[in-house]
Formats: structure tokens, C-alpha cells, sequence
């Protein structure tokens, strides 16, 4: 019997970070030592638990005093050096007349949470697609105003494109091993209701028509991807985010939605070796090369 | 490309360009751009420091760090990088800082003690005994693994994006998780609810020997 591995050989080994004769002497181990290949996965584990543990949210208050400091210092700016006040300059995509003052952070608030309501408003959801086949049947289309929104499932005004599909098709990921099909709820999901809006939207499309088509070929998936337009975005970068987000475990839920108010994917995936689900919420510039994760939760499978 | 009807172009104006408009003078764009990225630095920097008032000064520092900066910006590395980048430095300044004053560990030790000694895993729905135990584990290792594990691990950056963020090498990453995650396994595992049942969890005492582990021996019933 070869020596058990040290847990810091084994954390090392499973980062690939051992030579080539070492990590075949603890692969060797490990096809024959159980404690060895426990302590592996409990390794695993600690991954999995730092991934599940929350980061408390920004307490307002502090989050407002930094973006007084900010405005301070910018006011700062423009009293020592008048010469870069806006208007004075050209400044890039700022030709004509000033623009509203929209971008402020207040404004920027006030803006989201009107975002917000009109999504509540009008978000139906759609869990009926335009690419769904023939074999959609007319039950399913009786299920696709879900329980999800306060409205009904009306076109609602955040998906502007008339037949924008609710269920995507089929994108391959991961080196076209794997594939998943996005849902556009229009869910505005929120921080504190977070876990009941992801754990309704699992049941949702749980109940929503699959798409029967094939995935899109590779080649045909990646030969014009600048064009792929769903939920009313462009998604090109998708599939490389969620070969990014989850490059293991299967993919539960996939919805190009919202976070409060503002552009956000819901990825949502079940862990080989995890009870828990992984629900990450990732921002429009999510892809192959960037999580842009603006949240993580860890929900209860079941 | 044309945006999607009710689109607004403004409202997601790239990160470079808002930073552009804040080198040329315009005073809304920084803040903007804080706004935008703000939970995902604030998360870094409250993992990294475990205290409210301290990530928040350190955001604060970085951001008016970054405010001022932004003409040196050479648009070698993505703006979001970038960014984390001057957070997790203000982060490790203080921790440098912090660690060059008398610790005051006392409360991590006690904490990690208790939960080392089972009496946390009576309670195993309690949320935030898990966090606390994280966050006390994580104090305790040292800075460079601390801030690669809250980068990757936590809040599930790509190593390439870490070693960005650090100004490492991914391997440096690679090394500082794979020896933080080993140091951390004894501390935490009795937190692991998914995998090996609290029972039969007998491999934690495995962590920190290589000689083979005494069956059940540590978990009171």
C-alpha cells in the first residue's frame, strides 16, 4: 500500500499543480484509497461551502456615503479645473446638446426602481415560445402564464421584439458538450426574494414546452453569433458564460431576465456532488472570459 | 448594433466608454461606473476583510483612488478588472496595516475552537454560524491565499481573472487556493452538509496527518 497524500499534495493535485509523476503516483493512490478520495471530495466541499456562504449586501448607508464622497470629489474637480466641465470639451458620445442628468446616482436609483415596476407591471410569463415545435400542445400554451408576475401573461414591455421566444433554442456550451435552452420570464428578481423567485421559475420551466429541435450545430452556432437575439438582447456571449459559471453540473435554468431592475441572466445549476443549487446571477457582460457575477445563492435541491 | 426598442443606449453606455467620459470631465461617469460594479467590489472587499466599516473605507479609498487614477488607465486590462484590482490593494494594505498593530484574534480563535470542537453542528440550519465560521477561517489564513480564495472560491472568479485582478500568475493562484483550501479543510469541515453525513465525516482528523485516520473517533454524538 503506497503512503496516503498529505491534504496539501491532494489541494495541489486537484489545481493540476503537481508534476506529471507525482500526480500520477496520487491518481494512482486515489483509484485504490478511499480515505484518500474522501478527503478529495471534501476538499470539493470546501469550495462548494466558501461558494455557498453570502456576502451581506452593501449596507445603503455606506454604499450613499461613497457616492457622496464621489459627487464631492467631482464637484472638486470641476471647481479646480474648470476646463474639463462637460460641455466645454468633446467629450466621446456626448455630441449636442447636454444631456439630461440622468446618470447621477439618484437618478440612476429613481430609474431602476421605475425599470422595476413596469417589469412587475407587465411581466407576464412567457413560457410559450415561437420556436417551440408543432408538438407544443395547446395545454402547454395554457400554462405559459405563470405564477411568476402580478400581470398576466401579456407582452410585457420589456420585450419590446413582437415573438421574441420565451423559451430559447437549444445553445451548445463547453465545447459543444453539453447544451441548454434560455427562458426569458421577465422576472425582475430581487436580493431578498431571490431563492422564492429562482425556486418558482425552476417549476416554471419545469412545466414549459422543451424544445424539441436539435441544438444548433457548432459551426452554425458560432458562424454568426453577433445576430443571436433573445429575451430582446443580444446573446452571444451565453454560452461562454455559462460554460464560465458552471463548468460542471447540469444546467437547471438559464433566464435572461433581470436583477433588481437591471439587466441580469439567472444561471442556475445542480453541482455533481452537491445537494445544494447554485443560483448565480450574472450581468450583461457575462462570457467565456468574465463571470461579471452580481449574485450567488445556494438553494436547497429537491 | 441596433438596440432593441426600449432598449435606453445610455443606460449601458461600455465600462471603458464611461470611464473615457470621466477623464474628459464628465462628473456623472465615475459615478456611474461605481454604481454599476459596486456589489461585486464590495463583496470582495467585505470577504477579504470581514468588517463593514473597514471594506467600506477601503472601496471608498480605491474608488477616489481610481477616480483620480482614471487618465493612467491604459486599457490593458478590462475596466472591471482594473477596478478590483485597487480594491483588493487597499483590502491587503490594510490587512498589512492591520496586522502590523497587536491582533486582536481572540474572537476568530474562540469562534473557531467551538466550531472545531462540534457544538455548531448541532444547529447545522444556522446560517450565519456557517458564515461566521467561514469568515473567522478565513482570517486566519494569510493574506495572499485569503484574497485568491475569496476571488475564485467565493465569488467564483476564473483563476485568469484573479491573477489579473492579484497582478500573479494564474499558477501563483492555482498554488495560493489549492494550500488555502488544504488549511481550511479542518477548520471547516464539519460544515459540509452536502457531502460526507456528519456521522461518518472520519476523515477530519485526516486533515493535517498523512498517517491513516482513527474510524469515527471525532465526532460526539
Amino acid at each position: 500500500m503506497t503512503r496516503h497524500v498529505s491534504t496539501a499534495a491532494l489541494a495541489r493535485f486537484r489545481e493540476g499543480e503537481l508534476g506529471q509523476r507525482r500526480a500520477a503516483r496520487v491518481s494512482a493512490h486515489l483509484s485504490r484509497c478511499a480515505r484518500c478520495t474522501d478527503l478529495s471530495a471534501e476538499l470539493a466541499g470546501i469550495t462548494m461551502l466558501l461558494a455557498s456562504t453570502q456576502a451581506p449586501a452593501m449596507p445603503e448607508r455606506l454604499a450613499t456615503r461613497i457616492q457622496d464622497t464621489l459627487a464631492a470629489e467631482a464637484a472638486r474637480r470641476v471647481a479646480l479645473d474648470p476646463g474639463t466641465e462637460p460641455g466645454r470639451r468633446d467629450l466621446p458620445g456626448r455630441a449636442g446638446p447636454p444631456r439630461r442628468r440622468l446618470s447621477s446616482p439618484v437618478a440612476v436609483r429613481a430609474l431602476a426602481a421605475a425599470g422595476a415596476v413596469a417589469v412587475l407591471a407587465g411581466g407576464g410569463y412567457l413560457a410559450f415560445s415561437q420556436n417551440t415545435p408543432s408538438t407544443a400542445s395547446g395545454s402547454a400554451a395554457s400554462r405559459r402564464a405563470g405564477p411568476l408576475s402580478g400581470a398576466g401573461g401579456q407582452h410585457a414591455a420589456n420585450q419590446p421584439a413582437t415573438g421574441v421566444p420565451a423559451a430559447g433554442p437549444q445553445l451548445l456550451y463547453g465545447h459543444g458538450k453539453a447544451s441548454f435552452a434560455p427562458v426569458a420570464s421577465g422576472i425582475n428578481y430581487r436580493p431578498a426574494t431571490l431563492t422564492q423567485q429562482v425556486t418558482a421559475a425552476l417549476l416554471s420551466a419545469q412545466t414549459m414546452p422543451r424544445p424539441t429541435t436539435a441544438p444548433l450545430a457548432h459551426s452554425a452556432a458560432s458562424a454568426s453569433p453577433d445576430v443571436r437575439q433573445f429575451g430582446g438582447r443580444t446573446v452571444r456571449a451565453l454560452p461562454g458564460c455559462v460554460g464560465r459559471i458552471a463548468p460542471r453540473g447540469r444546467v437547471l435554468l438559464v433566464d435572461v431576465a433581470r436583477y433588481q431592475g437591471r439587466q441580469a441572466t439567472v444561471i442556475v445549476v445542480a453541482p455533481p456532488s452537491a445537494a445544494a443549487r447554485q443560483v448565480w446571477v450574472v450581468g450583461p457582460a457575462c462570457s467565456a472570459s468574465s463571470g461579471d457575477v452580481l449574485a450567488h445563492r445556494s438553494i436547497p435541491g429537491g | 448594433m441596433a438596440q432593441p426598442p426600449g432598449e435606453r443606449a445610455e443606460e449601458r453606455p461600455p465600462d471603458a466608454e464611461l470611464l473615457a467620459r470621466h477623464v474628459a470631465g464628465d462628473p456623472d461617469a465615475f459615478g456611474q461606473l461605481f454604481l454599476r460594479h459596486r456589489d461585486r467590489l464590495w463583496a470582495v472587499a467585505i470577504r477579504t476583510l470581514a468588517d463593514q466599516e473597514e471594506a467600506a473605507d477601503a472601496v471608498q479609498d480605491a474608488m477616489i483612488s481610481a477616480f483620480r487614477r482614471a487618465g493612467s488607465f491604459r486599457g490593458d486590462s478590462a475596466v472591471t478588472t482594473w477596478l478590483h484590482r485597487i480594491v483588493v490593494n487597499a483590502c491587503l494594505d490594510r490587512l498589512r496595516r492591520k496586522a502590523a498593530r497587536p491582533a486582536a484574534g481572540g474572537s476568530d480563535e474562540a469562534a473557531l475552537d467551538r466550531a472545531a470542537a462540534g457544538r455548531t453542528v448541532s444547529d447545522p440550519s444556522s446560517r450565519s454560524d456557517t458564515s461566521l465560521d467561514v469568515t473567522a477561517a478565513l482570517r486566519r489564513l494569510p493574506h495572499g491565499q485569503r484574497s485568491a480564495l475569496v476571488l475564485v472560491d467565493m465569488l467564483g472568479y476564473s483563476v485568469a481573472d484573479a491573477a489579473g485582478i492579484l497582478g500573479i500568475s494564474p499558477g501563483t493562484v492555482k498554488s495560493r487556493c489549492a494550500r488555502g483550501r488544504a488549511r481550511l479543510l479542518p477548520w471547516l469541515a464539519h460544515l459540509r452538509q452536502g457531502g460526507v453525513p456528519a456521522g461518518q465525516a472520519r476523515n477530519r482528523s485526516a486533515a493535517t496527518d498523512v498517517l491513516p485516520a482513527q474510524e469515527g473517533g471525532d465526532n460526539p454524538s
